[in-house]
């Protein structure tokens, strides 16, 4: 049988490549008894519209990055903390962990679909127009940010001034001079070319918006045992593959950017930036979602306020 | 606009029939002008958040998030409630070809089959909004924090209002009587018979083997069979493309998860900020046309032109590439200029067919023209191979290209029709006036450039602002009664929800497309039939414009692209030189009947049919293609700019 799976990324990025991979191996290792067939582009749709119909089953599998998932499961939003992973080996801890494989993964199971892996995404960052060498220099800066109230919050923290703007206004508006720069992965200053107007690309490294490959309940119960079992293990190791494919095409982007378009790779002191989220983490806490989620998270950091 | 004003009514007063009609009409009434005041009331709200918008983040530098999302939501409501109410005043487009043809018996019948097929729409819809409902609950709007069933619930009230607003158009066409009693219950046996044997079919050994074996081609023939039957009964193209893409769908969906699918579809189809354009251009547009400002522009394009035959159309050419130029969308451009000009081209007897033509094939050079958001689309989905600067620049000429085109046919147009130029020698002081007059027309041009370019809005935003100074302008000229905003805010609304409605139901015959993997098939059987180079360009162009006919140009963008591409660059063809040749492609599709965005819009803005437009519009098609063909074959009209300036 066919199965669908949605996403909104290119089919030829890395991320579209690792689930053609995905899709070709299973397709292999169940003698085509589990075919997965690739909607990439968004083609049926943005991850809010599929999102939906993978809890319906009309689209079996998906793509969902986890900020979107924050809006229908809030516990997630733990994960979109800025500066909850400070550190790559932090971030790989907790992937691997029971709390984000046996607990997250499964809450939600009664919204109709359960997450049977993820695409790492490397680190968000912040990319300028204007020279920035030092926390301070970020103050002030109007950066464009997604429609989300913690990311808001967060640049309004940093000192920046957040502007949320559709992603596909954000090269015109640099070169207009609408917004300073933006927040988000600083491949994007090679791959869409924002290099040619921000020319710092400061290391800042807030946040990692990992996309989670979602399932509808029903489809692994049709697959069988063993196939939904080779699908499984599968998902995992294009998981792990997918760190070392994102950071090593990040940098290949990143020296392109500095070669070609002569942008400046900044190095900052995330200390104070860190320090500084302090009020959201306390918020957090108290929220009876996700305060009890990060609480467990903190303990396995061994990390507390 | 397209309001056949039928009245086949063939009631006597007095009857029982007749009170229980009368009681019934009374009720639809006061529910039709509760409608008019909610939507008006919408678009106000919505012009006051876009400047808010605007205000918020420039002058006090810190933005509201809140409003953007809100918006959206405001004109998803506002384009259900609206294509409600246009059911009552029969302003749904439709292509009346075989309809005007029928008889007064027949065309009743008619009438009540059209009728019965959007009740069974809205039936649909309530259905599928109460199941999405209840499913979407815990999902919450990522700014606002509202549940999604909240903002979905306009599913189910539409639907009751389209059930509502359609009694009463067909009290208002054809009354209801024993006659139409009789059609509709003949009409409703036939459908649950064909339900009947459809659910029959369904479980049979026959549909299992085409649905397994053959699913492109089944869907296919079934989503493009229902599609042109439905339009040749004059059914509005709106519903006759849900109902198209509903039945395709159904092919492998089954019965409740289709109704919730296609319910969602429609309210997410809507779910983007760069529809928020239409909206609000479509109503400056309108406050321009009472105000007498953009009047004063032209009378300057064409003071500058008079030496050319027709050159009213020269300047709708002209101000609709500038325009497009800077709004990046045809929809805009069709409607802020056309709706200025159309009054003018009226008054000074112009035939209107052709203006609307004309209006319509130069409103998309402005998505060629940079800065453009379809090329930003394109670039993303080649994962930046071709870059949005190059891209820009590569637009430039080919854009340039499409308005020639029009220009060239309106200038032998005009010297067919025997139209005037004006050999009268102005003084010059007559010349300085009208220069005077438009400068504050003019200070609205660098406004709306200068705000763009400078930063202090988008091009999206520019619409607001638009507003805004042309209904100041039009206060100051004391040109415009503020009394009559509420009804030019209606109008506004009305017009957009036509079009609105018309692209959610046409977002829901792509995905059925897609579904069925349709694209996927045509990119293989394109593959398998040719390795010649120069045959297969020629082959993506022809399917291209084929599917430009049926498709709109985003999700035929998105879907096509991904296919075609790679064939492209195994072919060795510049990815930006491919971007412009899709895109110039697709901007054709948006003036080819049934669905073509633009040239709706520019029938709604002059009143003029579809069916009327084809004609004036074929010469500047064939030119346009030549266009096509030479920027396809010869790469020296995409790639001179961006080599010359030496970005790729
Ligand atoms: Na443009
Ligand atoms: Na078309």
């Amino acid at each position: 049988k066919t199965y669908k799976l949605a996403s909104n990324v290119p089919a030829d990025g890395p991320p579209g490549l690792l689930l053609q991979e995905f899709a070709q191996r299973v397709t292999d290792e169940t003698d085509k008894r589990v075919r997965i067939k690739i909607f990439a582009n968004g083609t049926l749709g943005g991850q809010a519209q599929y999102l939906q119909q993978v809890q319906s089953g009309v689209v079996e599998m998906g793509l969902i990055n986890s900020a979107m998932m924050e809006n229908i499961e809030p516990s997630f939003g733990v994960l979109n903390l800025p500066y909850i992973f400070r550190t790559f080996d932090e971030f790989k801890m907790v992937m691997d962990s029971d709390l984000v494989n046996k607990d997250l993964f499964k809450a939600t199971k009664p919204q109709g679909f359960e997450v049977i892996g993820f695409l790492d995404n490397g680190p968000r960052s912040i990319y300028s127009t204007k020279p920035v060498a030092s926390v301070e220099d970020l103050k002030g800066l109007k950066l464009r940010t997604m429609s989300s109230p913690t990311y808001i919050e967060m640049l309004n923290l940093m000192g920046t001034s957040p502007t949320p703007l559709d992603f596909t206004e954000i090269y015109s508006a640099m070169q207009q001079g609408m917004i300073d720069g933006g927040e988000g992965g600083l491949g994007a200053l090679w791959e869409l070319k924002f290099g040619e107007f921000a020319k710092y690309g400061v290391l800042t490294e807030q946040t990692r918006m990992v996309d989670l490959i979602i399932i509808n309940n029903r489809v692994l119960d049709k697959m069988g045992a063993e196939d939904a079992e080779t699908v499984r293990r599968l998902m995992k190791e294009v998981s792990e593959k997918s760190y070392a494919v994102i950071q090593t095409e990040a940098d290949k982007s990143m020296a392109l950017a500095q070669e070609k378009l002569g942008v400046k790779i900044v190095e900052i002191d995330k200390g104070p930036l860190i320090e500084s989220m302090r009020p959201i983490y306390e918020k957090t806490l108290k929220d009876p979602k996700k305060g009890p989620v990060l609480k467990e998270l903190l303990d396995l950091q061994k990390r507390s306020l | 606009m397209m309001d056949k004003s039928i009245s086949l009514k063939k009631t006597k007063a007095g009857s029982t029939g007749s009170k229980i009609e009368a009681v019934v009409y009374k009720f639809c009434h006061w529910n039709e002008l509760l409608l008019s005041k909610i939507v008006t009331l919408i678009l106000a709200v919505m012009s006051i958040l876009i400047i808010y918008q605007v205000f918020t983040r420039y002058v006090l530098s810190d933005p509201s998030g809140l409003s953007q999302e809100l918006l959206i939501y405001l004109m998803i409501w506002l384009s259900f409630l609206g294509s409600a109410l246009c059911f009552s005043k029969g302003l749904h487009l439709s292509l009346p070809l075989v309809f005007d043809a029928l008889s007064e018996k027949h065309q009743s019948w008619v009438i009540v089959f059209n009728a019965m097929l959007s009740v069974i729409l809205s039936v649909i819809i309530i259905y599928g909004g109460i199941h999405a409902m209840e499913k979407n609950i815990a999902f919450t709007s990522p700014m606002m924090q509202v549940s999604m069933s909240v903002l979905q619930s306009i599913l189910v009230i539409s639907g009751f209002y389209i059930i509502l607003m359609q009694l009463k158009r067909l009290i208002d066409t054809v009354g209801i009587n024993r006659n139409t009693l009789t059609t509709a219950l003949v009409m409703a046996g036939i459908f649950f018979v064909m339900y009947l044997a459809w659910g029959i079919f369904q479980s049979s050994a026959l549909f299992e083997y085409l649905v397994d074996e053959y699913l492109e081609i089944t869907s296919t023939f079934l989503l493009f069979g229902v599609f042109f039957f439905l339009l040749a009964l004059n059914v509005p193209i709106s519903v006759g493309l849900a109902f198209s893409g509903l039945l395709a769908l159904s092919l492998q969906i089954e019965s409740q998860s289709l109704m919730i699918t296609a319910s969602e579809k429609l309210f997410s189809g809507l779910e983007s900020f760069g529809f928020l354009a239409l909206p609000f251009f479509i109503l400056a547009g309108n406050i321009m046309n009472q105000g007498g400002i953009a009047r004063r522009l032209i009378d300057l394009a064409m003071l500058l032109g008079r030496k050319v035959p027709g050159n009213l159309w020269q300047a709708n050419v002209l101000s609709n590439m500038l325009f497009g130029c800077l709004s990046g969308s045809g929809i805009a451009a069709s409607t802020a200029i056309g709706g200025i000009i159309s009054p003018m081209a009226r008054e000074k007897g112009y035939n209107m067919a052709v203006s609307t033509a004309i209006n319509a094939a130069s409103a998309p050079t402005g998505m060629m023209i940079p800065p453009t958001g379809i090329f930003i689309i394109y670039s993303m989905i080649t994962g930046g191979s071709a870059s949005i600067a190059a891209m820009f620049l590569a637009g430039y000429i080919p854009g340039m290209m499409m308005g020639l085109s029009v220009m060239i046919v309106a200038y032998f147009y005009a010297k067919k029709l025997n139209y005037k130029t004006d050999d009268t020698n102005y003084q010059l002081w007559e010349i300085g006036i009208t220069v005077w007059k438009t400068v504050p027309s003019l200070t609205m041009v660098f406004v709306i450039i200068g705000g763009i370019l400078s930063g202090v809005f988008t091009a999206i935003e520019a619409g607001g602002i638009a507003v805004l100074y042309s209904l100041i302008l039009s206060i100051a000229y004391k040109s415009l009664d503020i009394k009559k905003l509420p009804k030019i805010l209606f109008d506004s609304a009305l017009t957009s929800s036509v079009i609105l409605f018309l692209i959610a139901c046409s977002g829901l015959m792509s995905w059925s497309m897609t579904f069925a993997s349709i694209p996927d098939a045509i990119g293989e059987i394109l593959i398998g039939i040719t390795d010649n180079k120069l045959l297969l360009l020629l082959l993506m162009n022809l399917t291209l414009l084929v599917v430009g006919i049926f498709m709109d140009m985003a999700p035929a963008l998105l879907i096509f692209t991904p296919i075609f591409y790679p064939v492209a660059m195994a072919l060795g063809i510049d990815p930006v030189q491919f971007g412009v040749v899709i895109v110039y492609n697709l901007c054709m599709g948006l003036i080819t009947p049934p669905v073509g965005t633009v040239l709706f819009v520019s029938c709604s803005v002059t009143g003029e049919k579809i069916t009327s437009i084809v004609k004036p519009l074929i010469p500047i098609f064939i030119l346009q293609f030549i266009g096509l063909m030479l920027i396809t074959y010869f790469p020296f009209f995409t790639m001179y700019l961006p080599t010359l300036f030496g970005v790729n």
